[in-house]
């Protein structure tokens, strides 16, 4: 199994642009069930051998939708997503970067009101080894980065979750599904969602979170463990420590990377996450043998 | 960060209905002592900055004649304020404060909604009140789907511990500043003090608004007013910062550039928000020093990134350079790698005294190995390693320690 995603999810692609046309081949090549694309005013065409549907509720009328992906610049997200949580599409993954930050707290109160939920903005994908793909991840190289496997991995940085993934791949150790949550300081689904998910899932043995300064999800997946939430081992890594005292932006692309009313230091993620039982992992070379521990504690790979 | 001034401040919340006193920029004493002449003889004056804390660093001054006014503005005028150099003054009105109240209206990502934070302690730095007396810091979250009524505003002021007077008067206030905080696409808006005068107003004794990045393509008036005194967010640029943002200006929206000047002797050109924040850690725990930092959006690299490697290889001091990127999705390569290949040439580098690591993978990289190959001297490397190798790498050759093998 797997979370999210696997290659029965019908997905529906919003916004059949130059992005879509370039992502498409790489998502239905690696298995992704792509059933129907939405670009206003071009509703019946087609792309890639896609159907395009005008609206998500045309589409909706022809196909079941599991989860639509947007290919929609930062500046017209909001509709795109109002759209689909208001078509009743469970899953929406919103990938582009600069969504302002109004948008994104009316599209994540409105899907919360619905019950869909959101992952992203600024998340680039999910994939689940094997079986499907959606979002950016993995792009043109996705058997050079993963396998299929029993680790669950999930990151507020795109860049970093493929890393992680490429990392235990090179170790011989495969994947259930990836998660990018994205970088921003509101977005959908953190940690304890998709922690929550994962726990559910027999395939994944063990998970590895990369988390960021900034904002409480890692403290708050912290206490989701500590309170028996999640019983599977967890290995983590969190960078900034070395300079939380220091005036220097730790990264500016992420814009909930920021240390607020002294919530969101790395070093109290850590500690919290380390009383949890969680393996923090203070370098990157660390993350793979702890994932081999974790999964002996496991109980089998 | 995008933190508009005092004065741009101040506008923004009396446009939308919060009581402000009487404000006026000045750019010399002699402007100061005009204007505190003009509100009566008795003002207050603020160094005009980015920035906060201004009343530690000691710019900020209560003036009872146009004659202290110019000493004490000519005195603020020399400060730096937390590296900002004080050019202009804000000369606001004396008032006669009764009571001292905090506002704040921000996002709470936990919640993922907007949240009004207000104190009837105010005054003092909201860290302050959080360690000291969370008991005193009161919280309304807001669905921004439906907004916040006035009546909801007073009662919440109520629920603090106001008495109906000056319960009143901060609900409209804190009413008006939700309207500011909305309609100008803030990411915090700040009054402290938020204060009760005399005959009972309740006025913004102060006011701060930082701006959402990420919005400023539709509030075009308000990206006007964060000039170039913003710098970087944390201090103005230098003449090495500006010369990136030039280059960034080639065409800013297409490989955007961010980049910060740093003190240290290793020219770190490693991008991604994660990855990036990760290899700064990395070399910081090896040691090194990073004289920069750096991003660059996906996109045609290759003149920002030959324009940006020669510019920062002219910085003094440094003893070497690192080049990086997480494994890429669809980023080419090979269009990174034949910008740098390029700076390189011509820059005519002995790399045993400066060497030159680069770790790239992705779409294109058979291609850009085959291009930095032309480089002698330089090291690429690829998916076979980790961001922790190559910081060590680069640490180990610019200070000359460790081993000769590369990882």
């Amino acid at each position: 199994m797997s979370i999210l995603l696997d290659g029965k999810t019908r997905v529906l692609v919003q916004g059949m642009g130059a992005e879509a046309r370039r992502l498409i081949p790489t998502m239905r090549d690696y298995g992704t069930n792509i059933v129907a694309g939405v670009s206003p005013g071009h509703g019946g065409e087609e792309v890639e051998g896609i159907p395009v549907y005008s609206t998500v509720s045309a589409a909706r009328r022809e196909h079941e939708i599991d989860l639509s992906v947007l290919f929609i610049p930062a500046r017209f997200a909001r509709d795109a997503a109002l759209e689909a949580i208001d078509g009743g599409v469970p899953v929406v993954n919103v990938v582009a970067e600069g969504v302002p930050h109004h948008d994104a707290c009316e599209i994540l109160t409105r899907a919360g009101k619905a019950g869909t939920l959101i992952v992203g903005p600024n998340s680039q994908g999910m994939l689940s080894p094997g079986k499907a793909k959606v979002g950016g991840t993995g792009g043109e190289v996705p058997d050079l980065m993963f396998r299929p496997g029993p680790v669950g991995v999930v990151s507020r940085s795109g860049g970093m979750g493929a890393e992680i993934s490429l990392a235990l791949t090179r170790a011989g150790i495969g994947q259930s599904t990836y998660v990018a949550i994205g970088g921003d300081l509101l977005i959908g689904a953190a940690f304890v969602d998709i922690l929550k998910l994962f726990e559910k899932d027999p395939e994944t043995k063990c998970v590895v979170m990369f988390g960021e300064p900034g904002t409480a999800r890692e403290e708050q997946a912290a206490e989701f463990i500590a309170s028996g939430g999640f019983t599977k081992p967890v290995v983590a890594m969190i960078p900034g420590e070395l300079l939380e005292n220091s005036e220097t932006p730790a990264t500016q692309s992420h814009t909930g990377a920021l240390i607020e009313r002294g919530v969101g230091a790395p070093s109290v993620k850590k500690r919290l996450l380390r009383e949890a039982g969680a393996r923090v992992a203070e370098r990157f070379s660390e993350i793979v043998p702890f994932v081999r521990d974790a999964l002996d504690e496991a109980g089998g790979t | 960060m995008s933190r508009l001034l005092e004065t741009d401040s101040l506008d923004l919340l009396a446009g939308h209905g919060v009581p402000v006193p009487e404000y006026t920029a000045a750019g010399t004493p002699e402007e100061a002592a005009a204007a505190v002449e003009k509100m009566g003889g008795k003002a207050v004056l603020k160094a005009l900055v980015p920035t906060g804390k201004r009343g530690k660093a000691g710019a900020v001054k209560f003036v009872s004649s146009p004659s202290e006014a110019r000493a004490e503005a000519g005195h603020i005028l020399g400060l730096t304020v937390r590296h900002f150099p004080v050019s202009r003054l804000i000369v606001m009105e004396a008032l006669d404060i009764r009571r001292e109240f905090f506002l704040s209206i921000t996002f709470d990502p936990s919640r993922r909604c907007p949240l009004v934070l207000f104190s009837p302690t105010g005054g003092v730095d909201i860290e302050e009140i959080v360690s000291e007396r969370p008991d005193q810091l009161f919280e309304l979250p807001v669905d921004i789907t439906r907004g916040l009524e006035a009546y909801e505003c007073v009662s919440f002021a109520e629920s603090a511990g106001l008495e109906p007077g000056p319960a009143l008067g901060c609900g409209r206030a804190i009413h008006a500043a939700y309207r500011a905080f909305r309609a100008a696409d803030c990411r915090t808006i700040e009054v402290n003090p938020l204060a009760e005068i005399a005959g009972g107003q309740v006025i913004a004794g102060s006011g701060v608004a930082v701006l959402d990045e990420q919005a400023l393509f539709r509030q075009p008036d308000l990206e006007k007013k964060l000039g170039e005194e913003q710098g970087n967010g944390w201090r103005p640029l230098t003449d090495l910062e500006q010369a990136i943002r030039e280059i960034d200006a080639i065409n800013p929206h297409v490989s955007a550039i961010r980049f910060n000047e740093l003190d240290g002797d290793i020219a770190f050109l490693i991008s991604g928000g994660g990855y990036g924040l990760s290899s700064f850690e990395q070399i910081t725990r090896e040691q090194g020093r990073p004289a920069t930092t750096f991003d660059i959006t996906p996109g045609p690299f290759e003149e920002k990134m030959y324009r940006v490697v020669k510019t920062v290889y002219g910085k003094p001091g440094l003893r070497g350079m690192v080049l990086s990127a997480n494994v890429s999705n669809f980023a080419r390569v090979d269009r990174r790698v034949a910008g740098i290949v390029r700076a390189l040439k011509e820059l005519d580098i002995d790399y045993e005294r400066f060497p030159v690591v680069v770790r790239y993978d992705g779409p294109g990289a058979e291609e850009g190995r085959r291009l930095m190959a032309e480089v002698p001297g330089a090291e690429m490397y690829g998916a076979e390693t980790t961001l922790e190798d190559i910081c060590k790498r680069i640490v180990d050759r610019a200070y000359g320690r460790g081993s000769a093998e590369g990882p």
